[in-house]
């Protein structure tokens, strides 16, 4: 877990460790009733759960970024294959979500594609949801992306920030997940 | 590949001629052997073209360019005389598909096989660049695919940036779809430099990783309009090459990356680019090796020659026409659009600029704007045209999953033709195929490559499936095949810009809004209970997310549970349901799975509003739900004749053709059929083009028994009007029932 979860310096040079910067050990993000996001205890049929949180410091006008990288090992394969479904059901429940006071999603939408499906080679399930992030600084873009290998599933989100693109976003997403996805392999031998 | 004719010699230069890989109205190609004994693709220009000096001019210039190119990533030259009595060339032979050919076959390529394409394909992009060259013509039908790397081929129209000869004439140099916009432009643009190499590269990455060409088809100057002023629709591009691909397509020419920049950004320092890599999914290295086999198989340096007797029966000059096997798949990157003299010619041209394509060939000076020049102009490829029947032609599933629909569109379809056959006054008579892909998507490109390469089809209907139709319309649009949906619902299939397709139902993203009303009018749902199958993946999508849309939007309670594939027992989702206050299931997936939630909600004695799509409607659920089947309720674009005011007669007549009342899709592909039969019927006696066909019908809507079909002129997509064509079935007594057409708002 330690191994494949993303650290700051993963994402790139200029990325720093935000002031929280692990999630708190044994527990897991989960949406709830109010479509607001709660840490809650690891549940039956996870084993263990990491988040890290990273951040690309604003400066010359352009505003801080915030990345995360999560891993979490399921009990069973049918397990892990539900907690995609349940980021696909997330937008269908909750179009706009509450990150925590003050910072919301809105205009949700999500896309599942899984192995073999429109090129997607490269892990067994994958849900690419994006939308807007909004704060009192603004309306910027925003993309998580899950995908599952086996019993383990990695996720990544960026928030946009000023000054950045939709397209800078989708390229930290996109370097970032299939490092995951590769560790993954490494390291339950999924791949050699 | 073809014989050799009699008229052909059995050498060139000390090169032994193994047969025709294509003909052309200057010259032809053929497969030879050196005299080392290497296979080539060697092309030799006709004297009476080698004698004007301009010609030759350009033909020396063309073997100088492919000299200069050195990249182990383009085809190199072998040899060349440019200054014989009949100037000829010689490549490497490459024995593997093109680009084009190997994605309308096998599909998009995976992400890595992407990257390796990019990032090899730019490498040779660099080398032709650091030359001093551009290639003016990077497209998918001039990439080869070898096990080890792509080969970029066709320099025929490389040249200088500063060399204007060609774009002086004010002739559009390239293939529309795949230009750059400062070459699409047209008028004043007297240098083309390496970053529109660049565009094109980022174009054919696009085609690579979606089977999409990245501004869709059409009409040549609707093409270059949208190319230089619409943004490509990137959705499907895999994210890891999705940023370098939109740079190349910056509409700016001075904002795109260098060439070395892309090789760079997908070599990914080299790691993921360099090496023996396996880039190519299986089928396609399958295909390779097929070719590669039939390669070694041929004739060696010294074998018996090819005898007069050996040569075929096509002697009388109809070279083009003939195709080697396999070779012969049309080049969806290469379809223009421009309609010719009858279905026949048009294979026959489309089938020899995919030749030309495949087979390595380089056509001095033009390239692919000289053969478009051709085609406008010149007469049609040499052969005695016979007077061919004229077919309506059937794809269907008929013998797979859904063979019940495709049956039953045959029958909808056969008595359509056979009334116009009885006609007195009928203006030809018609012949009907009917071919079966069994459900399966690659027997569903195969049948409609099939169809396409007959002459004498006008237009199809079918197919029967989402699947079977993603996987084959794309043939169809190559050889513009009016070809008519009645059962698949996917929205994609119309937004695809598909140009001869035509959507003749609602999509299934309108099927939501039908659900909704029943639910929430009739049914009398307070909270829906909205269950995405996964396992049915974008088709459950489609509909499951524009129910949930359409439900937030209107603040109507719901609760939705999307299902994992790998989940088979449905007892917690619908446990879930039902705690969170569900009074109503709406099950977005297919048959077999629909059974296994019905059977858990009759165990739960849940007695609230059980309904789904189309896919339901159909002997599949009610054997695997058996008495959990009762009173669930399909919404389906399918009618029952009998409620019809003009469906006795074609009841009548059913039932005295085939002894049986119609089955369900009947009516509406004998409805779909009779809208083409009046299309032939505007075109007169004489014998109609597929292109005329497809125009006639689009053009002018026809009132059917079961709706009014209308279509965009644009997309091919269905015409939403008062009556769709949407029904609702319940199952009674263990059969589905018609209750009439689906409501299409709340009562108050």
């Amino acid at each position: 877990m330690d191994h494949v979860v993303l650290r700051p310096a993963d994402w790139g040079p200029e990325f720093v460790p935000q002031a929280v910067a692990e999630s708190r050990p044994r527990t897991v993000a989960v949406l709830d009733g109010k479509c607001r996001w709660q840490r809650e205890p690891l549940p039956a049929g996870v084993w263990a759960s990491l988040s890290r949180y990273a951040e690309l410091p604003g400066r010359d006008g352009k505003g801080t970024v915030r990345v995360t990288a999560v891993a979490t090992v399921h009990t069973s394969e049918l397990g892990a294959d539900e907690q995609l479904s349940t980021t696909l059901e997330e937008v269908l429940r909750c179009r706009e979500q509450e990150i925590r006071p003050g910072e919301r999603l809105t205009e949700l939408g999500s896309t599942g594609t899984p192995f073999g499906l429109r090129g997607q080679q490269w892990a067994d399930d994958n849900v690419y949801e994006r939308g807007m992030y909004v704060t009192r600084e603004g309306a910027h873009p925003y993309v998580w992306s899950v995908a599952r290998v086996g019993t383990v599933t990695v996720g990544v989100s960026v928030k946009g920030a000023a000054g950045h693109t939709a397209e800078e976003l989708n390229r930290w997403v996109t370097q970032s997940l299939p490092q995951m996805t590769g560790r993954v392999k490494t390291r339950t031998g999924k791949e050699g | 590949m073809d014989a050799l004719c009699g008229s052909d010699p059995a050498r060139i230069a000390g090169h032994r001629l193994l047969g025709r890989l294509g003909a052309g109205g200057m010259g032809v190609v053929y497969l030879a052997r050196t005299p080392g004994g290497a296979l080539v693709a060697l092309k030799v220009i006709q004297g009476e073209y080698a004698d004007d000096t301009g010609f030759r001019d350009r033909f020396r210039r063309e073997v100088e360019v492919a000299r200069r190119v050195t990249s182990r990533w383009s085809v190199s030259l072998a040899d060349a005389d440019p200054d014989a009595a009949e100037p000829w060339l010689a490549t490497e032979f490459v024995p593997g598909p093109s680009l084009a050919e190997a994605v309308a076959l096998h599909g998009p390529l995976p992400s890595h096989g992407l990257r390796v394409l990019g990032a090899r394909l730019a490498e040779a992009l660099d080398d032709l660049h650091a030359a001093g060259l551009v290639h003016r013509d990077l497209k998918p039908g001039n990439v080869l695919l070898a096990h080890d790397g792509p080969r970029l081929i066709d320099f025929g129209i490389a040249r200088a940036p500063e060399d204007t000869s060609l774009t002086a004439t004010g002739v559009v140099v390239g293939t529309p779809g795949y230009l750059a916009p400062e070459q699409a432009g047209g008028r004043d643009v007297p240098v083309v430099g390496p970053a529109g190499d660049v565009f094109s590269l980022g174009c054919v990455l696009m085609y690579a990783a979606t089977g999409r060409a990245p501004f869709g088809g059409g009409p040549v100057d609707a093409l270059l309009y949208r190319t230089v002023h619409d943004f490509p629709d990137t959705d499907g591009v895999p994210e890891e090459v999705a940023g370098v691909v939109g740079g190349c397509l910056e509409k700016d020419p001075r904002h795109r990356p260098t060439a070395a920049e892309v090789h760079h950004a997908l070599a990914e320092g080299g790691r993921a680019a360099e090496g023996p890599v396996r880039w190519l999914a299986e089928p396609v290295l399958r295909l390779i090796a097929e070719r590669s086999a039939h390669a070694l198989a041929l004739p060696g340096i010294d074998d018996t020659e090819v005898s007069e007797g050996a040569v075929g029966d096509d002697a009388a000059g109809s070279g083009g026409e003939r195709v080697p096997p396999g070779a012969g798949h049309a080049d969806p990157a290469d379809a223009d659009g421009a309609p010719a003299g009858g279905p026949g010619s048009t294979t026959g041209r489309r089938r020899f600029l995919a030749l030309a394509g495949g087979a390595a060939l380089v056509v001095a000076g033009g390239g692919t704007a000289l053969w478009a020049a051709l085609d406008r102009e010149g007469p049609a490829p040499a052969g005695h045209p016979r007077r061919s029947p004229c077919t309506l032609a059937l794809h269907a599933d008929l013998s797979g999953g859904d063979k019940a629909t495709g049956l039953a569109q045959e029958r909808g379809l056969r008595l359509a033709v056979e009334r116009f056959n009885a006609r007195r006054n009928r203006p030809y008579t018609l012949a009907v195929r009917a071919e079966d892909d069994g459900g399966d998507p690659r027997a569903a490109l195969r049948v409609a490559k099939t169809l396409a390469a007959d002459p004498t089809v006008l237009a199809v209907v079918g197919p029967t499936t989402d699947t079977t139709a993603e996987a084959s319309l794309v043939a169809y649009d190559t050889a513009l095949v009016p070809v008519v949906a009645v059962s698949p619902g996917s929205i994609a299939l119309a937004l695809q810009g598909y140009r001869s397709f035509l959507h003749a139902r609602v999509p299934d993203s309108l099927l939501a809004f039908y659900l909704n009303v029943h639910l929430r009018g009739s049914a009398g749902s307070r909270r829906v209970g909205i269950v995405d199958d996964r396992a049915a993946d974008d088709h459950a999508w489609e509909i499951s997310s524009t129910l949930s849309k359409v439900l937030h939007r209107d603040g109507h309670p719901q609760v939705p549970e999307v299902v994992s594939a790998l989940r088979s027992d449905f007892r917690p989702p619908v446990d879930a349901l039902l705690a969170a206050g569900a009074d109503s299931v709406v099950f977005a997936g297919y048959p077999d799975r629909a059974a296994l939630i019905a059977k858990v909600l009759h165990d739960r004695r849940f007695a609230g509003a059980r309904v789904s799509a189309h896919p339901l409607l159909g002997e599949r659920f009610l054997t695997a739900a058996g008495r959990a089947a009762e009173g669930w309720v399909a919404v389906a674009p399918a009618a029952d004749p009998a409620l019809l005011p003009a469906g006795a007669a074609f009841t009548a007549a059913h039932r005295r053709r085939f002894g049986a009342v119609p089955a369900r899709y009947s009516v509406e592909a004998y409805d779909v059929t009779n809208m083409l039969l009046a299309g032939l019927e505007r075109l007169g006696r004489a014998r109609p083009t597929r292109a005329a066909l497809l125009a006639a019908v689009r053009g002018t809507p026809y009132q059917g028994i079961t709706k009014k079909f209308a279509f965009r002129a644009k997309t091919g997509e269905f015409v939403i009007g008062a009556d769709n064509g949407v029904f609702r079935w319940r199952v009674e007594r263990g059969a589905f029932r018609c209750h009439g057409p689906a409501p299409v708002s709340v009562p108050s």
